[in-house]
């Protein structure tokens, strides 16, 4: 009995064990730059951007299989597929791409992690330093994995969204929520476009696919795990999709109807008044601390991880920095030199976010470009590679990007 | 416009294609090889003529420089082209170039950035993998931009190459088809250096390296790899040949990965093994991860006590076994442990003695179920490296190993953390 007890919890273990890269790369989407997005999104313009979210959930879950299809069939990252299919000229362009979008939103985050400190007292001149350097000998000595669960504990009082939406008074209209996340309105201004493409780039973020790949890969789940490592991507962009609903939903029936436009995190957390009271900018500040540190800690490693494998040279935390010069200086480069421009005097830590999620909107087409065609190739994939269906929503996700991309210039000069 | 013998890959790939009167056919869009010696030899160009491809025999082919430094490739007077590759080709660009290969000399997987080929007794071979920097600015077409930036620095812009009889492929990840890709070269590695290699590839690579092992090979680099990578393996290797590789390792080490992999898997393995291998292997699965129990070597040395020396002597030297488990000879009482007799006072004693009379029958012992923490205190207590382990019945079931002792604390104590 005893036995037979233990086999069924090691099971459940095993299945946990497969259901998990999705969940983190979830966690960490909620960083900063999600969190003060949503709450932009929702507080200026209401419910009015719902339908978008709708169209880039399904978008996400879709691209996400995908990675999680390659990751099992192939047993390799994103880069690696990317260099062995496009040669060096077109790896040099997709990880420049990368490192761009990628030190985008690690910036957005030390801003998260400024904002968050200042709900407290604390001056950006000592969180940020500080922060950095704890970043950067966690992840160097190897400790990381320890912190991670702390981190990702912090992350849940977005959670909180969800009930708060909940205890608003008065409350959201509930039939106009439900209509607005089916029904496209798009404004033809700069502001408006800026923010969708803002939502877009944060929801799904260049470096996730590239993170997503990578964590399955590690676990050494191959196509027997498939079913288990599919439901985990549907479930936590699922889930993800929900928070980030009630976000923008918590915000747009507290502030945009209040008239209130966020342009500090203090500002944002107000949103979280109907549940927490007074202890609203704690849990938010918490939160938003949280969710900054643990991307700030995952994406410079993670996109260390992708370049330098893309190009065959020494990665792993295992190494000294003078046997991986690459890696160690990636990752060194970005975290210093990102904490160091949130140092600079005078900047609107609200706006610095929003506009790295923008970056990050309108370069992450191209990754899903390069992922659609590599899902499509039949000397990689074989018989796994994309329906019709899968084809066709991936693709409408970046043509939607494109043409928001398209509208912005345009509306430029309107 | 010279002819040129030996060149980068990179320089003719997608590079026009001339004809004898010197109108363009089309590009190089790759090259087939055939893999069967130490040196892959080119076979045909795959040409690309608009969307069209068709494949030309590399015979008819001549590869000149122009003045400024320009390759391209001309066509001799006869020539033999077809439409379709043959089945199973292996491509240079598709399957070699920017992929990973194993440097059998360095130890390392490494990526290849360009192929240098050259002719040799008239056929092209691939004669070096280019896994430096200087490899990935020639793709990027800026090699001698490279340069002259390094002699600014008064430095050499050198090359990395790994000569190809060095160089182990790793082709795999075709859509069924099976490539008989023998991984002949990795066979002079060490053990320990295959396993950091098998560890660094992806799923795929390992598998195939792994299976193309013999099984006794197979059995030592198993005991190298980490944890998870032996899970990997043994749960896509075929059952028969994972038991075979089983089999030959020692049985403690054993219990413990099959202990880490799906139940149902470890069942087919027990099954598939040899009986009285799995039996003894089951029954160290029984035991809890800290007992003593779960670590012993259950081939010790034991003999009868009416046994004399010559005969103990005698199957010593035919069975062989290792060094670190012959240092004592239990000595059992119908299978009950009674005494113990050092090696050295084995070999001084009189040849018909029998092991009764000399035996020590004060002995240090370990219970099965002891945990290994009191393992270590008696072994520290009484200075001895390896101790006998009995059951509530006093029978002796088996040794264990200071070794395998300080091993398992340490591992333990990772994952207590």
């Amino acid at each position: 009995m005893k036995d037979k007890l233990k086999k069924r919890w090691r099971k459940l273990i095993y299945i946990f064990g497969i259901i998990g890269p999705g969940i983190i790369t979830a966690s960490a989407g909620n960083d900063a730059g999600g969190i003060a997005t949503y709450a932009t999104v929702g507080a200026n313009y209401g419910y009015k951007m719902l339908w978008g979210l709708t169209i880039i959930a399904v978008g996400l879950a879709v691209i996400q299989e995908m990675n999680a299809r390659m990751a099992v069939v192939t047993g390799k990252g994103l880069s690696d597929l990317i260099r062995e299919k496009f040669g060096v000229k077109l790896t040099l362009f997709a990880m420049t791409i990368l490192f761009i979008a990628n030190f985008g939103v690690v910036l957005g985050d030390f801003a998260g992690v400024a904002a968050s400190m200042e709900l407290f007292g604390v001056t950006k001149y000592i969180s940020v330093p500080l922060v950095a350097l704890f970043i950067w000998i966690l992840v160097t000595k190897g400790s990381y994995i320890k912190v991670e669960k702390i981190l990702m504990l912090f992350t849940f009082v977005f959670f909180g969204y969800i009930f708060a939406a909940f205890m608003v008074k008065p409350e959201p209209n509930w039939g106009e929520v439900a209509l607005s996340a089916v029904t496209p309105t798009f404004d033809m201004n700069t502001g408006f476009i800026l923010t969708f493409i803002g939502m877009i780039g944060t929801t799904i973020t260049p470096y996730m696919q590239f993170y997503l790949q990578a964590a399955i890969v590690d676990k050494k789940l191959g196509l027997k795990d498939y079913k288990y490592e599919q439901l985990d991507v549907y479930i936590s962009s699922l889930w993800s999709n929900v928070v980030q609903f009630f976000i923008i939903v918590c915000t747009a029936a507290t502030l945009y109807v209040a008239g209130t436009h966020v342009s500090s995190a203090a500002e944002a957390a107000l949103a979280l008044k109907p549940l927490a009271g007074n202890y609203a900018f704690i849990l938010f500040g918490a939160g938003l601390f949280g969710a900054s540190v643990l991307a700030a800690a995952i994406i410079p490693l993670s996109t260390s991880y992708a370049i330098t494998e893309a190009f065959g040279w020494e990665s792993g935390v295992d190494y000294s920095f003078k046997e991986a010069p690459a890696f160690f200086g990636i990752y060194t480069f970005i975290i210093v030199i990102s904490a160091a421009l949130v140092l600079i005097p005078g900047l609107n830590l609200m706006n610095l976010i929003l506009s790295t999620q923008q970056i990050a909107g309108v370069l992450t087409p191209i990754i899903i470009i390069f992922m659609i065609l590599l899902v499509n190739d039949k000397r990689i994939m074989g018989k796994y590679i994309n329906n019709k269906l899968q084809n066709a929503i991936s693709s409408i996700t970046v043509i939607l990007i494109i043409a928001c991309t398209v509208a912005l210039m345009v509306a430029q000069f309107l | 416009m010279t002819f040129s013998n030996n060149l980068f890959f990179s320089k003719i790939l997608h590079k026009d294609i001339r004809n004898l009167d010197d109108s363009v056919i089309g590009n190089l869009n790759d090259v087939l090889i055939d893999s069967r010696g130490i040196k892959p030899t080119l076979t045909a160009i795959e040409v690309k003529s608009g969307k069209r491809l068709f494949y030309i025999n590399c015979e008819a082919i001549q590869i000149y420089r122009s003045s400024a430094n320009k390759y391209y490739l001309q066509l001799g007077s006869t020539q033999v082209t077809f439409t379709s590759p043959p089945e199973n080709a292996i491509f240079l660009a598709k399957d070699i170039l920017d992929r990973q290969i194993i440097d059998i000399n360095g130890r390392k997987v490494e990526r290849v950035n360009d192929i240098r080929i050259g002719l040799i007794k008239d056929n092209w071979a691939v004669i070096a993998a280019d896994i430096g920097l200087r490899g990935l600015i020639r793709r990027l077409g800026l090699e001698y931009a490279g340069i002259m930036v390094t002699n600014l620095l008064h430095k050499e812009f050198h090359n990395k190459l790994v000569v190809w009889d060095d160089v182990q492929p790793l082709i795999s990840n075709r859509d069924n088809l099976k490539l008989n890709q023998p991984y002949t070269k990795l066979t002079t590695m060490h053990a320990a250096d295959i396993a950091d290699i098998i560890e660094d590839l992806d799923q795929q690579a390992q598998i195939e390296v792994f299976k193309s092992l013999d099984t006794e090979q197979a059995a030592d680099v198993l005991e190298e790899v980490e944890s998870d990578v032996q899970k990997a393996l043994l749960e896509q290797l075929p059952i028969e040949q994972a038991a075979d590789v089983l089999e030959m390792m020692p049985q403690d080490e054993v219990a413990d990965i099959l202990e880490e992999i799906t139940d149902i898997t470890a069942e087919k393995l027990l099954i598939e093994m040899e009986e009285h291998i799995s039996e003894e292997i089951r029954e160290l699965m029984e035991y809890d991860d800290r007992t003593v129990g779960s670590l012993m070597m259950t081939d010790m040395m034991s003999f009868d006590k009416d046994e004399n020396v010559k005969s103990v002597l005698k199957q010593l030297r035919k069975e062989q076994p290792e060094e670190d488990i012959t240092n004592f000879v239990y000595v059992t009482d119908d299978k009950k442990l009674v005494g113990v007799i050092s090696l050295v006072d084995l070999i001084h004693a009189k040849s018909n003695r029998v092991l009764r009379s000399m035996m020590k029958t004060e002995i240090v012992i370990l219970r099965d179920n002891d945990k290994i923490e009191e393992a270590m205190e008696q072994m520290q207590k009484y200075n001895l490296m390896i101790l006998p382990v009995v059951d509530e019945n006093d029978d002796l079931i088996g040794i264990v190993s200071l070794m395998d002792i300080v091993y398992e604390y340490i591992r333990l104590k990772k994952v207590d953390v």
